[in-house]
């Protein structure tokens, strides 16, 4: 039977740690450049030699363990708790060559908590491009550890960390640094009320704000023998024993680590100058940001043309092909028009996340951090709140996990709050649809009317965060003290496997995570679109038939009023009609009304809605386009989706808090039903304000 | 017999569909409450 041991991949973050966990696990993981993006546990298998089995954790970026957020919180509180049952049997401490001896603090940190460790330094491709040589041996012997030296990206040293952490019992768990030598009196007085416990990991518990279930700082403070000192005493206790590590680290650097100057050549500096500069930096941002939107619309509409008329066929070959009933109605109607509304997007989808993914691969992602970091401050948040906001361009939920990394609670619980103004992937299908209906297809310098509108609601949605977090930052009042670090990595060319990687799970978790919903709501739809109560839908035809007895209609004309007729009487137009009173003065007619209400569990189902709505009944091949520009509105006659009406939903989706499962999230990371509430009220009475404003002025 | 076979389908899509937002956005499952902590102090004496 083969043998399964824990083994938990620690480090700073950008070390490449999730490289490290792809390489040794084969799992498709996301590997991002910004710091922070690992902010929940994950977990593999590899298989080492001679038949043990590795289960993997790869653990959130952490500089040290004296815990600032709520992520390096799970570090602790994994290496702390022995009956965990992820509790590492060895750690592996993954480090970057560029930065070792800030990466070997947390080294000597874990060593202390007598775990046997393995010190991974990672990006040796890059030693000698940096002119940095290191004596392997030497350090060996002093970490007593034993060192793999890898380059996930040449893919090489990885078979010799298999075989490390196979034989990790031959590791040596001395500690790097005297638990005693911090301050001798007290840590005498612990270890003799705490005889039997491991000094290093008893001073963890006293200096660190994290669970610890029993074993709190109560529990020691309430054993007589022994008294904790004051907050103050302790942070510089903290001081003390994080200049020692330094002391031991620079000593064993000192022999073990060369760094030529000379033979270093460097491009960074000279790129970090222009692309952070206070002038240049955010010009350079927004063209990439222009370029970005004017490919998405010139690369896509090919495939997206090619995609709309295939499900146009698709059902119209499914109603001639399969037998005359309920279900082949369904499928045509139902299904594949539902389906047909979310597909259409994966072209432009997939080339944002593309972008987003080059962004982050490259390093550029965390300039942009910086760089907003000076905008962001003046709002109330700080530059680690642009992780979430750009982050939620895919999607708010994670998000909003991602501001676990903001230890000030006050910003966090502003980014977390202002997060779903974002345009969302959600957004996108709404967006794309409407725009391409109500803006013409001119150009100006080169860029189309239709991609500068995308931008412009882009632009928008991250106005409306940044605004909102100005209020809130004044409104709330909440104290809470604020710094900022961001690491700033390497300048690198994109890995072709993990920019595919990315693009792929972002799509597909777009297309399954909304097509099961999509689906499901489409099936709903197009029941309550086919049946109605009463006389007015059972008896159509003939009411039909008689109103237009005297006017000369074809037999296909006769056909539309009818579909009509029963449409406006179905169950769905009985529940529109009821609600047109409300949506009539932003411009929309009850079809439209039952699209917002049903894209209430999530955005993109808006689409999906009216695919459905306007497909039932209808014979013809048409696309989804198609249909909807030929809507007329019944009351002020015209093209339904005009430019008025069109711009009307377009802030309508920009600002509304049209999204359940984003409420669930805020509710589990604020732990209270008061902030998503304000959200979802404040968030959708402002939008239907700004689209009534909108129409009004427009129509 | 076509007709029968046709809405037996087509209703069953439909209760399968219900079932399946009801699970998602009316049922949630009861928040897991975090037990990594036994009853021996975690494992940190």
């Amino acid at each position: 039977m083969s043998k399964q041991i824990n083994v938990a991949l620690i480090g700073n973050p950008n070390t490449g740690k999730t490289s490290v966990f792809n390489a040794l696990t084969g799992l498709n993981q996301k590997v991002g450049n910004y710091p922070g993006i690992t902010v929940e546990k994950k977990e593999g298998i590899c298989k080492l030699p001679r038949g043990v089995k590795a289960h993997i954790i790869d653990l959130p970026g952490t500089y040290s363990l004296n815990a600032s957020s709520l992520d390096e919180n799970v570090v602790i509180e994994l290496l702390l708790n022995k009956n965990d049952k992820d509790f590492p049997d060895v750690a592996v401490v993954i480090s970057d060559v560029e930065n070792l001896k800030r990466n070997l603090l947390l080294f000597t940190q874990i060593k202390d908590l007598e775990i046997p460790t393995i010190l991974v330094i990672n990006m040796s491709d890059r030693m000698a491009y940096k002119g940095i040589s290191l004596d392997i041996e030497y350090l060996e012997r002093k970490l007593q550890t034993k060192i793999a030296l890898i380059s996930t990206r040449k893919n090489k040293g990885i078979d010799d960390l298999k075989e490390l952490i196979t034989n990790y019992k031959d590791l040596s768990t001395t500690p790097c640094l005297n638990a005693s030598s911090i301050d001798k009196n007290y840590f005498d007085n612990l270890r003799k009320a705490f005889p039997n416990q491991l000094l290093y990991k008893l001073w963890l518990v006293i200096t660190q704000d994290v669970n610890f279930g029993k074993t709190n700082r109560k529990t020691i403070d309430d054993v007589s023998s022994f008294k904790t000192k004051s907050k103050t005493d302790l942070k510089r206790l903290q001081q003390k024993e994080t200049i020692k590590r330094y002391q031991f680290i620079n000593d064993t650097l000192k022999k073990g680590q060369t760094i030529d100057l000379a033979s270093a050549k460097d491009l960074r500096i000279k790129l970090d100058r222009i692309l952070t500069h206070k002038v240049w930096g955010y010009l350079i941002f927004g063209v990439i940001l222009l370029t970005i939107f004017q490919a998405i619309y010139d690369w896509s509409s090919v495939p997206m043309d090619f995609i709309d008329s295939a499900f146009a066929s698709l059902s119209e070959w499914t109603k001639s092909t399969l037998p005359d009933g309920a279900f082949t109605d369904l499928l045509a109607e139902g299904i594949i028009a539902g389906l047909g509304g979310i597909v259409i997007f994966i072209p432009q989808i997939a080339f944002l996340f593309l972008f987003i993914a080059i962004l982050e691969e490259s390093g550029y992602m965390s300039r942009v951090v910086f760089l907003m970091d000076r905008i962001m401050r003046r709002f109330g948040l700080s530059g680690k709140s642009v992780v979430p906001l750009i982050s939620g361009t895919a999607c708010a939920i994670p998000a909003i996990m991602a501001t676990r990394n903001i230890e000030s609670w006050k910003e966090r619980l502003i980014t977390i709050l202002v997060t779903p103004f974002t345009t969302c992937s959600a957004r996108l299908p709404v967006y794309l649809i409407i725009i391409s209906l109500v803006i013409p297809e001119g150009r100006f310098l080169g860029l189309s009317y239709q991609a500068l509108t995308l931008m412009l609601l882009y632009l928008i949605g991250f106005g409306a965060a940044v605004g909102s977090a100005y209020i809130l930052n004044k409104v709330l009042k909440i104290r809470s003290k604020t710094f900022f670090v961001v690491e700033m990595p390497n300048y690198k060319l994109p890995l072709f496997k993990n920019v595919a990687l990315t693009v792929i799970e972002k799509t597909k978790a777009f297309v399954f995570g909304a097509g099961k919903i999509i689906l499901a709501i489409s099936i709903v739809l197009w029941f309550l679109a086919s049946y109605g109560p009463g006389e007015q839908f059972n008896n159509a035809e003939r009411i039909v038939t008689e109103q237009y007895a005297n006017v000369n209609l074809n037999e296909e004309e006769l056909s539309q009023k009818i579909a009509s007729h029963k449409l406006e009487h179905s169950f769905i137009g009985v529940t529109g009609r009821a609600i047109e009173p409300v949506i009539r003065p932003l411009g929309y007619d009850w079809k439209i009304g039952i699209a917002i209400v049903s894209s209430f569990a999530a955005r993109e189902v808006f689409v999906g809605t009216l695919a459905t709505i306007y497909s039932v009944g209808s014979d013809e091949e048409e696309t989804i386009k198609n249909r909807m520009a030929g809507e007329v509105n019944p009351i002020l006659g015209g093209p339904l989706f005009n430019f008025a009406s069109g711009i009307s939903l377009l802030l309508f989706y920009a600002f509304a808090m049209q999204c359940m499962s984003t409420l669930a999230i805020v509710k589990k990371e604020t732990n209270s039903w008061k902030w998503p509430m304000y959200q979802l009220v404040i968030m959708s009475g402002f939008a239907y304000l700004v689209a009534l404003i909108a129409f009004q002025i427009l129509k | 017999m076509n007709a029968i076979i046709q809405y037996i389908l087509a209703f069953s899509a439909l209760t399968i569909a219900l079932v399946y937002l009801f699970k998602t956005f009316v049922w949630w499952p009861k928040k897991r409450t975090n037990k990594s902590c036994g009853n021996d102090d975690c494992g940190c004496h």
